[in-house]
């Protein structure tokens, strides 16, 4: 398993009032390929800036990020969009679908954007769909007459259509109740054992068990990481007694 | 006031629209107050300019042999007018002067004393040199004011007129204001020093004048017709009048017209207007669902809520009413500046400040209403609709281009899904367009037809020929114009009449006679209805005639000439814009019948293309000597005594022939033991004179008018739809920000963005263009047809590439002002 993603002495900051505020510090940080990295820290630990400046939907104030091999701190934003285009998927905690379509038009709207449509890229998004329970009856309702775990759902098909080389999640079931978060997160591990390189930032425990690595962020740093022994079984209590171990060693 | 304070907050929040909204409204105050108060007060400003002058208001001016003494008697006793005045006068049609830079130029001039001046009007000096300084004048003149103000000619200047190759230089003593002749077309009033009008009197046509005012049952065609009876002379068809009434006429109607346009654009900002503040509500709506909803629910009803919209719009109408109402008394100083050069005299556009306020008022509710009707949709959404942000977010209806059918670019999907989406939005912005586009290409065609500043001539149902040959009576035109068409440089030639004047009752005044044998040959009579006249009994009248008098294709009218009087039949209406609108169309049949004693004494001459007229004359003079009009004031000179007799015999010649209507002269001179012989028939032609020039003269000042105001208009509509799309594309961004950065997290480009906005602008733009280009062809048609009487036709792949050229800038202002998407941040999306 190689590097999918480096960053060297990353740091972002924001300007608030005049005042400078470093929410990401000198951060070295690297992904392998294949992982399914959690990160999680206290609020305002800039784990969601991390993602962002990750995925290359905001650019660093310094530093460097080398995403298969590729530098893409120094591109425009245009440049990042298209580096987004092939390379990344995004799951938002507030799904962010777009109103104004049908489920099978949000996945498409991801889709053709990279690819020229097809019968294989409908035929591959309606199964997608099915994949994650959503029946065909669905594929032309808006996402206003969707329920959140459905809308969740329709949001992760639309980040993996394209086949990305790593998939980012902001806190995906946040807004979700119980059960519908857990069907999310079966969803994504399966897509992860399937071999999709995941980047998730949550402050859930539940959560961050399915995992295979976990980054503990503070004061935009990296203060510790966990790597998650058994994944792969379904030894669930043994692998919360590990995580709990090293959170409460970062003081969580 | 906490409604008040809502206002003010989205004023700041949304300052480009509010910016544009008080642009539009104080560019609507300001065009239809000044249009409206100038097109009411224009009448007014001419009388009283008029007024000041202290002219009479009919100065008619006689042939000196067809005036006679008891026409005065006619006055006192058919119209109770006893204050006439009779003068002498000196008329010049058309009369050539040597211009400030040195080139001749062709105008029509009446010559009076100081002392007719003085006893027909006021004698108003302008701007003119001291009684001492004119003292030592040797030729003084005095010319109308419109030669300072709009040729640039100063008191102290040299002004040379040339009758007959001889230059006669005068000193220009000073200008004046005068009421009637200020015009070139109608001839321009100068006035000369007795010593000079006795000096003129030799060389050109002496009139008689009779000048007056009129009563409310005096008509001038009645009159005249009351004069050729008492007569039995044509008289008619030798008096020139200056009217107050055609002055009027004549100096107002571009004035009008270009008000009139003014007018209409002021519409086209107005629905301007009107849109963009329903459009603003509805965003403004829209965005403020849940603060509406809050704000319900703390007990505020729905109409308080709607007044919060309505004080914002009042604040920008009536900050844009106020700054057009200011805009307007600011202008008030150039308008007058610049309706004086149109007119050619100085006038005062008195400003009716009350008038100006109600045009601002008016708007100003007229565009609260507009927007009260669309705040009042707020009461459609209770506080639960409110919370869920209405109904807009609840999208139950069809799916449009769903993109699994998508066949080519994902982008182009995209923008038409967007403006499926926003298809109200879009007939608004539609209707913009195509006011717009509609003017531009009527604006594009009629620059196009001044482009050449000559076109106009193509408007004057006259033929404009490169050369127009007088020949000296006893010469066989159509012998001679066979001779012409010999010329490698001529390419047509056509005989005709320097016909005098009929009158068709119907019309009641005296119209020009065009005639031609076969009008198949002409090349700028034109026809909207019927055909040529082809017979002896029939008779073309012009378009204003046509409508005016209720004279249409097959009536009777009943035309009198020389002594005659006769039914003629109409055969064809032909648009035309010279000689007062009412010229009449005759064949040399037709035209003899009226006028027995005539005959074709003019020969127009069509030059090949690329021709030289100079040369080409001085080819003619080559060949058949001077005309008689030079040779009359050329030098006898020669290197041998019998060349300067020959010379002196000739020029002695030239003047019988040409002064004196003497037919032949044969002439025997002995010196001694020689014979010196020579006849008259080596002079043929009397005179050499280009129609062409001296309309140019008239024209032009007013295709360069008439261009720089459609610049001018061009881009002002320009910038109207520059401002309305921009704040489209411009709200499009902020009403749609989120869907935007959600593509962009998708790896849309801001360019991909833009793209789609842009294209789904698109629809609209082009289906007004097209609507708006055929619109605006049919108002071009229209506007000159039956406003001006005469027919400019637009050009069709001209229209399609300004129609072509307006999409493609609507497209770029659309694609540019969506710009805004570069600001759209993903992550201050996903965060906020």
């Amino acid at each position: 398993m190689g590097s999918i993603l480096k960053t060297e002495k990353l740091c972002k900051s924001f300007s608030i009032g005049g005042i400078q505020q470093h929410v990401i510090k000198n951060l070295d940080l690297e992904i392998m390929e294949g992982d399914f990295t959690i990160v999680m820290g206290a609020s305002g630990s800039g784990k969601s800036t991390l993602l962002y400046a990750l995925s290359g939907m905001d650019k660093p104030t310094m530093g460097s990020i080398t995403f298969d091999g590729e530098e893409i701190s120094g591109k425009s934003n245009d440049q990042l969009a298209l580096f987004r285009r092939g390379n990344c998927g995004f799951v938002f905690q507030n799904v962010y679908l777009l109103e104004n379509q049908t489920v099978l038009d949000n996945v498409l709207t991801g889709a053709l954007i990279v690819a020229k449509n097809s019968p294989e890229l409908v035929r591959k998004a309606k199964v997608l769909l099915k994949k994650v329970g959503i029946s065909e009856p669905l594929w032309n309702k808006y996402p206003s007459q969707l329920s959140g775990g459905e809308a969740q759902r329709v949001g992760i098909v639309r980040a993996v259509i394209n086949d990305p080389k790593i998939l980012f999640a902001d806190e995906p079931t946040g807004q979700l109740n119980s059960a519908s978060g857990q069907e999310v997160l079966n969803i994504f591990t399966e897509v992860h054992r399937n071999g999709q390189s995941i980047v998730m930032v949550t402050h859930d425990l539940k959560t961050a068990l399915r995992g295979t690595r976990v980054l503990f962020l503070r004061d935009g740093a990296v203060v510790g990481q966990y790597r998650m022994p058994n994944y792969g079984t379904d030894d669930l209590t043994a692998r919360r007694a590990g995580l709990q171990s090293f959170l409460d060693e970062m003081g969580w | 006031m906490k409604i008040l304070r809502l206002s003010l907050f989205n004023l700041r929040k949304n300052k480009r629209e509010a910016v544009a909204i008080v642009f539009l409204t104080m560019v609507t105050v300001f065009l239809l107050g000044t249009a409206l108060i100038s097109l009411t007060k224009i009448g007014d400003i001419f009388n009283k300019a008029y007024d000041e002058t202290g002219c009479m208001e009919y100065i008619i001016h006689f042939r000196k042999d067809s005036y006679r003494e008891v026409y005065k008697d006619i006055l006192e006793e058919a119209y109770g007018i006893e204050d006439s005045v009779e003068a002498d006068g000196l008329f010049a049609i058309p009369l050539n002067v040597i211009e400030k830079n040195g080139e001749k130029q062709l105008h029509n001039f009446a010559f009076i004393t100081l002392e007719t001046e003085k006893k027909t009007e006021g004698f108003v000096i302008q701007d003119g040199r001291s009684d001492d300084e004119i003292d030592g004048i040797e030729h003084p003149i005095w010319l109308p004011y419109a030669f300072e103000m709009n040729d640039g000619y100063l008191p102290g200047d040299t002004y040379t007129i040339v009758i007959g190759g001889r230059t006669y230089p005068f000193e220009i003593a000073g200008f004046y204001n005068p009421g009637c002749g200020n015009r070139d077309g109608s001839g321009m009033k100068v006035i000369v020093t007795d010593k000079d009008f006795n000096l003129l009197s030799g060389v050109l046509e002496h009139t008689d004048i009779l000048a007056f005012n009129g009563t409310d049952e005096f008509d001038v065609g009645e009159f005249l017709n009351k004069c050729e009876e008492l007569s039995g002379e044509n008289v008619t068809s030798y008096a020139w009048t200056w009217w107050r009434f055609y002055e009027s006429q004549n100096e107002v109607i571009f004035l009008q017209i270009f008000l009139g346009i003014a007018a209409f654009i002021s519409f086209i900002t107005l629905a301007s207007t009107v849109f963009l503040m329903r459009h603003k509500i509805s965003n403004d709506i829209e965005d403020q669902m849940q603060q509406i909803g809050v704000l319900e629910a703390l007990g505020y009803r729905s109409k308080e809520i709607s007044l919060s919209y309505i004080y914002e719009y009042m604040l920008t109408a009536a900050a844009g009413a106020v700054l057009g109402t200011l805009l307007s008394v600011l202008f008030n100083p150039v308008l007058s500046r610049i309706a004086g050069q149109q007119m050619g005299r100085i006038v005062h556009m008195e400003l009716n400040f009350v008038m100006l306020v109600m045009v601002a008022v008016a708007i100003t509710i007229l565009t609260l209403v507009f927007a009260l009707t669309k705040a009042a949709t707020i009461k459609r959404y209770p506080p639960v609709v409110a919370f869920r942000k209405g109904i807009k977010a609840h999208h139950f209806g069809r799916n449009i281009l769903p993109l699994e059918k998508t066949k080519g670019n994902i982008n182009t999907r995209l923008a038409f899904k967007v403006f499926f989406r926003n298809i109200k939005q879009n007939i608004g912005a539609g209707i913009c367009i195509l006011l717009a586009s509609s003017t531009l290409v009527f604006g594009v065609a009629v620059y196009d037809f001044f482009k050449d500043e000559m076109a106009m001539l193509y408007t004057f149902g006259e033929e404009v020929p490169e050369e127009t040959i007088s020949l000296l009576d006893g010469v066989d035109p159509y012998a001679f114009s066979e001779e012409l068409l010999d010329l490698p440089e001529v390419r047509k030639t056509l005989v005709c009449f320097e016909a005098d004047d009929v009158t068709v009752e119907e019309i009641g005044h005296e119209s020009t006679v065009i005639s031609y044998e076969d009008y198949s040959e002409t090349e700028n009579i034109f026809l909207s209805d019927g055909r040529y006249p082809e017979h002896e009994n029939e008779i073309g009248i012009s378009l204003y005639a046509s409508r005016t008098y209720g004279i249409e294709v097959g009536d009777s009218v009943t035309v009198k000439g020389d002594g005659t009087r006769k039914t003629m039949i109409v055969s064809g209406i032909i648009p035309e814009a010279s000689n007062g609108l009412i010229n009449v169309y005759l064949t040399h049949e037709g035209y003899l019948s009226l006028v027995p004693n005539d005959t074709p004494n003019m020969i127009n001459v069509y030059l090949e293309e690329g021709v030289d007229r100079s040369e080409f004359e001085r080819d003619l003079y080559g060949l058949y000597g001077a005309s008689a009009a030079e040779m009359a004031e050329a030098s006898a000179e020669g290197s041998t005594l019998e060349e300067r007799i020959r010379n002196a015999a000739d020029e002695q010649m030239a003047v019988l022939l040409d002064r004196y209507g003497v037919t032949d002269v044969d002439y025997a001179i002995r010196i001694g033991d020689q014979l010196i012989t020579g006849q008259s028939s080596v002079f043929r032609i009397r005179d050499i004179q280009s129609y062409f020039d001296q309309i140019a003269t008239q024209v032009t000042p007013m295709a360069k008018a008439v261009k720089a105001f459609v610049i001018g208009m061009t881009i002002f509509v320009g910038m109207i739809v520059a401002v309305i799309l921009s704040i489209l594309s411009f709200s499009n961004v902020r009403r749609q920000r989120k869907d935007l950065g959600i593509m962009k997290s998708m790896g849309y480009s801001s360019k991909d963005l833009m793209k789609q906005l842009a294209v789904s602008m698109l629809p609209p733009t082009i289906v007004s263009t097209a609507a708006g280009a055929v619109l605006g062809v049919f108002i071009n048609h229209f506007f000159w047809l039956y406003i001006m009487g005469f027919i400019i036709k637009a050009s069709i792949p001209l229209v399609i590439v300004t129609a072509v050229l307006i999409v493609l800038f609507s497209y770029a202002v659309t694609y540019f002002a969506a710009g805004r998407v570069k600001k759209v941040s993903v992550t201050e999306l996903i965060t906020e």
